[in-house]
């Protein structure tokens, strides 16, 4: 079955007005949501990124610049992806428009090419 | 995240735990901290809230976030020690290994076990927020944003204020118990008292504000009067602070939530006592008002809130609307204004007053209390004036006392309501 990359774009400032509660029901909306995946297979996995800029590499050889990503003062930074199993585009948006993440983010989906 | 079972989070865990959390450290940063304190937590429940997804909700949620916020708090403090350090130059200052404060945080104090429950800490920053340098409104803010756990938005919209004019007033008081050194410590037997009233009158604040509009946001501001319940009961429970006035506060806060539910109806407008329906009026909370009227007997002072509980208890325990003693009723209000006069307090007695001596003799009790002329700017006083004219049939006077109270109604439940008897009566627009 083909599998899916959800590349979780948020801003690193939209949790500063969060209240508490809302972040637990964030939480168990996540977990809401995950569980319905894993038991009907299609959760294959999810990494969390750290929370910061990463590197960013330009030019090659000589030309070679290695400058800090930016994030605090980004107004968008990837901070995690899952991966999942779907028939196809239709099912695999089907299965992401429920995920948590796009009450604060917006998630892009995107096939694995794969022989 | 896995397939793994994973426990549903008690309610209003994060609530809870950023309230408590707030207060322990708090009481080992000092109160001068409360901002960088304040910030540790929330940045804990983020963490929390963007790791999980990912990892799974740890078994011991309360341990995990009470971990991150310690560890947080420690390195921001370290960072503004250092950044003092850098910008003041100052030689002398004692470095983190010295710093007790700042030293490896060892377990934890162990915290009662039912998360619903307050500790001392808790308890000691909720007489801070009380204190006397903070007005009554200040208290209630920063109560539900430090010990209720409540976020800036939520407490805006619980109190019909703008975010950032709540934010504001949390940045001066804070400041202002930074300057007084206030101490985050449960008061000692001899300045209790006054300090349990100033504690009493905020919570009564609150609850008053929660429970004042069937605003669109019904979800908050029940949760406002639940949490003014929730830390009245605190306070009487405490084995030296507890008071007979303050098991009457609960009396009358328990008694009221028990009716929150059947205030509004589905589409929000307002529904009128004569017509609620009393089965669904909570019985826990009637029954934990009973058990607290009575606690409160032992007083040998009569208080505002003993006699509002008992005005509550009357209206709680009466199986019909039809079945309301209101004799007794205005009997108890005559006893609120010896001990709580107000022109607010006379519209209601008078209401009362009107089933038992007939609309007439209402009006003439509400155009009595209108000798103060502060009554002229509130709604309930012309909604009772229609009212009491509608009975008479005065179809005329009537309309003019809707039309007066409409335009001092913001709240959009209460406008349809008036708007509808307008209706009712063939007038208005």
């Amino acid at each position: 079955m083909p599998r899916f990359v959800l590349i979780l774009h948020e801003n690193p400032a939209n949790f500063a007005d969060v209240s508490p509660e809302e972040m637990q029901r964030m939480v168990e909306r996540y977990g809401a949501w995950g569980q319905s995946l894993a038991q009907r297979g299609h959760y294959v996995g999810g990494h969390k990124l750290t929370d910061e800029g990463g590197r960013h590499l330009k030019g090659a050889g000589a030309a070679l610049r290695v400058t800090d990503g930016p994030y605090t003062e980004a107004k968008e930074v990837v901070g995690g992806l899952f991966i999942i199993e779907a028939a196809d585009y239709d099912a695999a948006v089907a299965l992401t428009r429920d995920c948590p993440h796009l009450e604060n983010g917006w998630v892009e989906v995107r096939q694995i090419d794969a022989p | 995240m896995t397939a793994a079972d994973v426990a549903p989070l008690v309610d209003h865990l994060f609530r809870r735990e950023a309230g408590r959390l707030v207060a322990r450290l708090a009481r080992r940063f000092g109160v001068a901290r409360l901002d960088v304190v304040e910030d540790a937590v929330q940045d804990a429940l983020v963490q929390a809230c963007r790791t999980w997804p990912f990892a799974g909700v740890p078994r011991d949620p309360a341990a995990w976030i009470a971990t991150a916020a310690t560890n947080r708090a420690l390195d921001l403090l370290r960072t503004t020690q250092r950044r003092s350090r850098l910008l003041g130059g100052d030689a002398g200052a004692p470095d983190d290994a010295h710093d007790p404060l700042l030293a490896a945080p060892g377990a934890p104090p162990p915290e009662p076990p039912d998360p619903a429950e307050l500790g001392d800490d808790e308890l000691a920053l909720l007489f801070a927020c009380a204190h006397p340098a903070l007005s009554s409104e200040t208290a209630v803010i920063l109560m539900l944003k430090t010990v209720g756990g409540f976020g800036v938005r939520e407490i805006a919209r619980g109190l019909l204020a703008e975010p950032t004019a709540i934010a504001q007033r949390l940045v001066r008081a804070r400041r202002t118990l930074a300057e007084q050194r206030v101490p985050l410590a449960i008061p000692d037997a001899a300045e209790a008292a006054p300090r349990v009233q100033a504690v009493g009158e905020a919570l009564y604040l609150m609850f008053t504000e929660g429970h004042s509009a069937a605003e669109a946001d019904a979800v908050i501001r029940a949760d406002l009067c639940h949490e003014a319940l929730r830390l009245a009961l605190a306070v009487a429970d405490h084995p030296r602070l507890g008071a007979p006035d303050v098991d009457a506060l609960v009396a009358l806060m328990a008694f009221t939530a028990a009716r929150l539910d059947t205030r509004v109806d589905d589409a929000g407008v307002p529904v009128l006592l004569a017509e609620q329906d009393r089965a669904r009026w909570d019985r826990a909370l009637v029954g934990l008002g009973m058990a607290r009227l009575e606690r409160s007997m032992r007083a040998t002072r009569l208080t505002r809130w003993h006699v509002e509980a008992e005005i509550a208890a009357i209206h709680a325990l009466a199986p019909t609307f039809d079945a309301l003693p209101w004799a007794r009723l205005v009997e108890a209000y005559d006893r609120l204004l010896l001990v709580a006069p107000s022109p607010v307090v006379r519209v209601n007695r008078a209401v009362a007053l009107a089933f038992v001596a007939g609309p007439r003799a209402a009006l003439d009790a509400l155009d009595e209390a209108g000798a103060d002329q502060r009554l002229a700017r509130y709604p309930w006083w012309h909604a009772a004036r229609a009212h009491a004219h509608e009975r008479l049939g005065e179809r005329h006077r009537a309309l003019e006392a809707w039309e007066a109270a409409l335009a001092l109604t913001a709240s959009e439940p209460h406008r349809r309501f008036i708007v509808a008897r307008l209706a009712a009566l063939g007038g208005g627009d």
